[in-house]
């Protein structure tokens, strides 16, 4: 079953192109925004680059984790969802991979004009970066999930989910940034391994309880 | 099949529903009555288990479904007031979809034909969003066929119709009732749901105030001092 609500949840998007599309959109805003913003130095642009990418990337995924379940609210196809005989839990995991896939595949078209706009140069390695993303990634969609689960049936959903999302995403978000500035200043991982560990934290508690919570969340 | 007991349920500290109780058996085509925000929906949707009452339980086959896994609830379809489709899908699509979550796989050939069936075939490969309601609703009712279930609850299966779509639909609900099933519905139009029933619950005040066999002598006028 959760191999045919992911694919569910690729296909909507597909035709839609909402999620993707939306995120894609505002990340390249903010984007052009921030080149233009900072005309620092190299090496101070090399510093704040970790801060600026994953504030690009919470502000991008609040679009899209609110658009993911938005898409399901329009005609009620959620209740219908849920009124099948489908345990909570699977569809809970189906939206947490589905919106991994759609953040990840933002960043990987962001990505390259990040660097090219701030003038930044890509470290040497490039498997650390990738894992700590991916990671990130993990955990912003995980909290984000459970999040919009909770706030969807919400008169003010939109407004709802930043003020929920981005406190519980502080210290994850945190994280993020500290191993990135490590990976960018090609420390050794034992320099900023604690903080990739506490993201992997992140990513276990919220993925366990979305995983647990999600079928009285997603009950009115 | 089914057994509501004690449900009760609040909205903003106002009680909507106050200790349901009910049972229903195979074969029963039950029509659910009551006027406008008494509950009736609510009372469906927590069969559903897409709300969550205060209190109370519904068994399902003798199995709690509120505390069960969710695999208890198979063999029960929900179909409520909004179109519960996928906008961006066309109905095919929809009807794919919908009927794997509910573990059936019906064939392209049987989709279609059903589709057919319900005068959707022009609309077939066309995203849902651009359907009236009466297309809309034809589509939620051409899914009852396609499914296995057993239990039927549907939120104004009348929604939206026309004459023809209405006498459609009414001989759709008594061609659906085999015996082993039950079929309970939400209808306004008192004359039509006494008509296709074998048994009426009447909600009042958060209570079921009446529950009687369709053909009762004096149901008509009990019901209708009731409502007004």
């Amino acid at each position: 079953m959760l191999s045919v609500l992911i694919k569910k949840e690729l296909f909507v998007e597909l035709r839609n192109k909402e999620v993707v599309f939306s995120m894609l959109a505002f990340g390249a805003s903010v984007l052009l925004i921030f080149s233009f913003s900072f005309n620092g130095n190299p090496k101070t642009m090399h510093e704040i680059a970790p801060g600026l990418f994953w504030t690009l990337v919470l502000l991008s995924s609040s679009l899209g984790l609110h658009r993911m379940f938005g898409l399901e609210k329009d005609f009620d196809a959620f209740s219908s969802l849920i009124a099948s005989p489908i345990d909570r839990s699977i569809i809970f995991l189906s939206k947490w991979i589905s919106g991994f896939i759609f953040l990840s595949l933002t960043e990987l078209l962001i990505v390259v004009p990040f660097f090219l706009f701030l003038g930044l140069s890509m470290p040497m390695s490039i498997m650390p970066g990738l894992f700590i993303v991916l990671s990130g990634n993990l955990g912003i969609t995980a909290v984000g999930v459970l999040i919009s689960g909770l706030a969807m049936r919400a008169r003010m959903s939109a407004v709802l989910l930043p003020v929920l999302l981005f406190p519980l995403l502080t210290p994850l978000l945190i994280a993020c940034v500290k191993s990135t500035a490590g990976w960018f200043n090609a420390n050794p991982f034992e320099f900023y391994q604690i903080w990739v560990m506490i993201m992997i934290t992140y990513v276990v508690i919220f993925g366990l309880a979305g995983f647990t919570l999600f079928d009285q969340i997603t009950e009115e | 099949m089914l057994s509501v007991s004690n449900i009760v349920k609040s909205f903003n500290y106002k009680k909507i529903l106050n200790d349901i109780t009910f049972s229903l058996s195979n074969g029963d085509t039950v029509a659910l009555l009551g006027k406008n925000g008494v509950g009736k929906s609510t009372l469906l949707r927590i069969i559903a288990k897409i709300n969550a009452p205060d209190n109370g339980d519904v068994f399902f086959q003798n199995k709690n479904i509120l505390k069960s896994k969710s695999s208890t609830r198979q063999g029960i379809y929900y179909c409520g007031h909004a179109p519960g489709l996928y906008p961006s899908l066309t109905a095919e699509e929809n009807l794919h979809y919908f009927s794997l979550f509910h573990q059936c796989n019906p064939s392209s050939s049987l989709i279609q034909t059903t589709l057919k069936n319900y005068e959707l075939s022009n609309a077939m490969n066309k995203p849902v969003k651009i359907f009236s309601q009466g297309m809309m609703q034809r589509l939620k009712l051409a899914f009852i066929e396609i499914i296995n279930w057993k239990l039927l609850l549907i939120d104004e299966p009348f929604n939206g119709l026309d004459i023809s779509g209405n006498d459609f639909v009414q001989q759709k609900i008594s061609s659906w009732q085999n015996g082993e099933r039950v079929i309970l519905f939400v209808d306004h139009n008192l004359d039509r749901a006494i008509d296709i029933s074998s048994r009426v619950l009447l909600m009042d005040k958060g209570k079921i105030a009446v529950d009687e066999e369709s053909n009762a002598n004096g149901l008509f006028e009990k019901i209708t001092r009731l409502m007004h």
